[in-house]
């Protein structure tokens, strides 16, 4: 039975231990009508493609984590609408981690509640899983950042993603190295977005939620030994996961991040969605911090579902001229 | 007792004259920019129709979104009490009135005339008249000519974008890709019902549904409306005069 | 009042410490350890009034700040960039504090504060009560107020001392009940005031919430309007409808709308933003911190959508009124998604207009005017 989640701050490695299919939900190619019964047109249209992906597709549930002020309010939205709801209260500022550790106890009994027992093998073997899903896309990813497959990936079951994305990894050809681009933003769910980058020249480096930010994270270094441990494990990799504007670092750990991360590119893209406050807010200032590196910026504001990307293509080609 | 509704919409200017139950004259003008002129111009040319001179008109209400410029008139209502009165008058187990103006559509639900409750579109243009309009200018059509060639299509292309000014550019590039007109019509019609059946399940849906406003003869968009409503709707034989109606009615006590 | 907010923001440039601080934070911490609260929600409210709103928002969205975000935050980053605003511009912050009970919004606004005038930022972060406040979400949020006054301490290098903060306790409960009671004059018929009224004197409780300052402006405010009830002057000549009132004002078009109703015989005896501060008034004098976590962390824009729809039902009936007007505004994500599935649990019929609090560029009168009018005909 497939949990749909939007964030890739949910801790999906519980969902599957607990016997379900954790379900990555996306803005689809479909139009957004019905979910405008339910939510104003200023909310992004990542809110609005999955809400009327939920209204229209076959769900067990779905788990929200407390990110953004729109998916603060979904999940109220998505329960008037008929659906099983449940939102973990990840924590905007990130450090107490025995706060958090209680958070994913409750949600264990939640999952219980819905007939899928979480046990500390199940959970180390999905850990295990996910890891493993984890450090293949990373290496996919060093050779050929493959979108498609990265989006895939997040809507199938973790066993068979692992293979998709071996069998991936043995045909992918390297890139040329530059012209680079970073792509920063949140999530584009869609492939040819990607494919103008490279038809206009340019290899790809992301910061997005559905490239790096899905598999990129720094381990805890402990070897769980009960379900405790492995709950806390959980409550730092997540932690300790590349960091996104939704959250509040000691420092300027977000900022610092995509800087580091545009070291080596020619040019940054802020890929973002129209109406999406946290990156927005961050975009002026790290902007001008990427160009005092010398880099290239430029802006492209998306709207869901992308159809035409005519528009699109012109912004990135120009975008190529202007580096050469 | 003679009464006279005025509706003065964003496009066009509309009067009925009404006596007792029975429409004496009606007529439509396209608004001018001064909005007081075309309110006389519209009665004064309804009058002559019915043969009538003002002194014989016993109450005269104004509405739509330019009624507070005619400063002639006894009263003035707004277009939602009056496209539901109006509708009653000539559907009278009307339950929902789905009105598609120029720069406005409303879903108003009904119960023997009285508004129970209503939606309005915000502030962008998708699901208005004033949305086909551009789509018809971006394939070089005249609005008219929109419903019948929808009709003809046997599949209808996605129009995904909300907003008016990324629709445009969204049909553009389909006829750059050599895509059929009509095909692309009937995928602009989809998507305006689409945007009218979201709000309308703000209010749920009950039968009978009549369709107002200059739109409501569009063919292309009654059809995409039916189909996912799943029943016929009701259009008037001039749908664009239900709120003048309307206020002519409400004139008549 | 026009007096007591010119001297606050005096009292402001002339303070030794002050700390910009969100209108849903606790101020009575700062009160009691004598740094100044400068209030940029208040600063855009009032840029809001003077009808400036677009002009400050321009200078940030000439750095690059997109239209679509808050316009209390642009407008209030905007007066940095113009280096000044109807009042002069704020002072310098010594530090941020910003909490996240009424968005995340904050978060974000003022760490680009933050960098900006390079001052630290202290969180104070309160999980979302969806459903029921849990004993670890209170534990969580009390842990940072103990933080928070360790940070406080650090950077001014003063110490908070119990029975100052006790004090300041006591009084932003005793101004806090009496601005209650200011509001419930409405509940009066003809209501004394309306929620215009209400509006334009809550900047002492939002600002001054501790202070003797809000009470002496609260206890004035209550015998005007209990002279009026005697004397049966009433905000609307002809109160026919009576109204309520959601979501933040629509700053520029106060007397625009005031008007308005008048004209219509509607009163809006009362709203729903003014009274989310009637809830500070829980905070217990014994075992303080826990108590303000638990106030704090229940405020009205931090609980899920069956309690706010409870809590209007109750206004509903407090103040006996016939409808609600929604304001759908397009800067406040949390206080206006979800209005379409609460318009659905309310008692009394509703209507939405879409609008903004402070950006006047987004107001549509001909749209709003139709809505309004046939509200009132449906009503």
């Amino acid at each position: 039975m497939k949990v749909g989640y939007l964030c890739t701050f949910t801790p999906k490695e519980i969902i599957y231990s607990a016997g379900f299919q954790p379900f990555r939900v996306f803005a689809t190619e479909r139009p957004i009508e019905l979910a405008s019964a339910y939510i104003q047109s200023y909310s992004c249209s990542q809110a609005r493609g999955a809400l009327e992906c939920a209204l229209k597709d076959d769900f067990y549930a779905f788990v929200f984590t407390r990110c953004c002020d729109t998916l603060m309010r979904l999940t109220d939205i998505f329960e008037f609408a008929g659906k099983r709801v449940y939102n973990i209260e990840f924590p905007t500022k990130i450090g107490n981690v025995e706060y958090y550790l209680r958070e994913l106890k409750d949600f264990v009994e939640v999952l219980r509640d819905w007939g899928g027992e979480v046990s500390f093998e199940s959970l180390v073997e999905s850990l295990k899983l996910y890891r493993e899903l984890e450090e293949g896309l990373k290496q996919l990813f060093s050779v050929f950042p493959d979108y498609e497959t990265a989006i895939k990936v997040q809507q199938i079951d973790v066993k068979d993603a692992i293979k998709l994305v071996d069998e991936k990894l043995k045909s992918a050809k390297k890139e040329k190295e530059s012209p680079k681009v970073l792509i920063t933003g949140s999530v584009c769910p869609y492939p040819k977005i990607y494919d103008l980058f490279r038809e206009a020249g340019f290899s790809i480096k992301d910061d997005l939620c559905t490239g790096s930010r899905f598999f990129e994270y720094i381990y805890p270094t402990f070897e769980p030994e009960d379900l405790e441990g492995a709950l806390r494990f959980i409550a730092e990799k997540y932690f300790y996961k590349s960091p996104c504007p939704t959250k509040h670092y000691e420092s300027d750990r977000r900022f610092e991040y995509v800087i580091k991360l545009a070291e080596d590119c020619d040019a940054v893209v802020f890929l973002l969605v129209k109406f999406c406050e946290p990156h927005f807010f961050d975009y002026p200032q790290l902007k001008s911090e990427l160009e005092k590196m010398g880099k290239k910026v430029a802006l492209i504001e998306l709207e869901f579902p992308v159809v035409s990307t005519e528009q699109i293509r012109t912004r990135i080609e120009a975008l190529r001229e202007v580096i050469l | 007792m003679i009464s006279a509704g005025i509706d003065i919409g964003s496009i066009t200017a509309k009067c009925v004259i009404l006596q007792g139950d029975k429409i004496l004259a009606y007529s439509i003008l396209r608004v001018k920019p001064n909005l007081e002129e075309s309110a006389r111009e519209i009665f004064e040319k309804t009058l002559e129709l019915a043969g009538l001179s003002k002194e014989e008109v016993d109450s005269i209400v104004a509405t739509g979104y330019g009624r507070g410029r005619v400063d002639f008139a006894n009263k003035k209502i707004t277009e939602i009490s009056c496209h539901a009165i109006g509708s009653h008058f000539l559907i009278p187990d009307v339950g929902t009135v789905i009105d598609i103006g120029g720069q406005d559509s409303k879903v108003i639900a009904v119960e023997n005339g009285k508004v129970l409750d209503f939606v309005m579109n915000d502030k962008c243009a998708a699901g208005t008249g004033r949305f086909i309009e551009v789509m018809a200018n971006a394939l070089g059509l005249k609005i008219e000519q929109i419903g019948e060639l929808a009709l003809r299509a046997t599949e209808r292309l996605k129009i995904s974008s909300t907003c008016t000014v990324f629709a445009e550019s969204e049909v553009v590039s389909y006829l750059s890709a050599g895509k059929k007109v009509e095909e692309i019509i009937a995928g602009v019609c989809d998507a305006i019902a689409g945007r009218l059946i979201a709000m309308a399940s703000r209010v749920g849906i009950r039968r009978e549904v009549v369709l107002t406003g200059g739109v409501a003869k569009n063919l292309g968009v009654r059809r995409a409306i039916e189909e996912k409503i799943g029943f016929g709707v009701k259009v008037p034989p001039e749908p664009q005069i239900v709120g003048a109606l309307g206020a002519a009615v409400l004139g008549s006590g | 009042m026009r007096e007591l907010m010119a001297s606050y923001y005096m009292q402001g440039h002339q303070a030794e410490c002050n700390a910009w601080i969100t209108s849903g934070a606790p101020v009575e911490l700062l009160y009691a350890m004598d740094i100044y609260p400068i209030y940029p929600e208040n600063h855009g409210a009032l840029i809001g009034a003077t009808k400036l709103g677009s002009y400050y928002s321009d200078f940030s969205e000439r750095n690059g700040f997109s239209r679509d975000l808050c316009s209390y935050a642009r407008c209030d980053i905007g007066c940095v960039f113009a280096g000044t605003s109807p009042i002069g511009g704020l002072p310098k912050p010594t530090f941020l504090f910003a909490c996240n009970n009424i968005c995340n919004t904050v978060v974000k606004w003022y760490e680009v504060l933050s960098r900006i005038f390079k001052v630290p930022l202290f969180i104070l972060d309160t999980p979302f009560i969806r459903k029921e406040l849990k004993e670890s979400h209170l534990r969580y949020v009390e842990e940072q107020l103990y933080d928070f006054i360790k940070f406080a301490e650090r950077i001014t290098g003063r110490e908070l001392e119990d029975q100052k903060l006790k004090e300041v306790i006591a009084r932003s409960v005793e101004g806090v009940g009496l601005y209650a009671h200011c509001l419930q004059s409405a509940r009066n018929k003809p209501s004394p005031m309306n929620c215009f009224d209400a509006f334009v004197n809550m900047a002492p409780i939002v600002c001054l919430r501790g202070t003797d300052h809000a009470i002496q402006f609260y206890v004035g405010l209550k015998k005007e309007l209990d002279d009026r009830i005697k004397q049966g002057i009433s905000a609307v000549d002809n109160e026919e409808i009576r109204l309520l009132w959601d979501n933040i004002p629509v700053w520029y078009r106060l007397r625009w709308l005031g008007e308005f109703f008048e004209n219509r015989n509607a009163c809006l005896v009362a709203d729903t933003y003014t009274n989310a501060w009637t809830g500070f008034g829980e905070l217990k004098g014994n075992d303080i911190l826990s108590s303000m976590a638990e106030v704090y962390t229940l405020s009205y824009l931090n609980i899920g959508m069956d309690r706010t729809a409870e809590i209007i039902n109750h206004l509903i009936e407090l103040y006996d009124v016939d409808g609600v007007v929604m304001h759908s505004n397009r800067s406040c994500k949390p206080y206006s998604f979800g209005q379409y599935e609460i318009q659905k649990k309310l008692s009394v019929p509703s209507v939405i207009i879409e609008a903004d609090m402070v950006d006047e560029r987004v107001f549509s009168e001909a749209q709003v005017v139709t809505r309004l009018e046939a509200f009132l005909e449906m009503l």
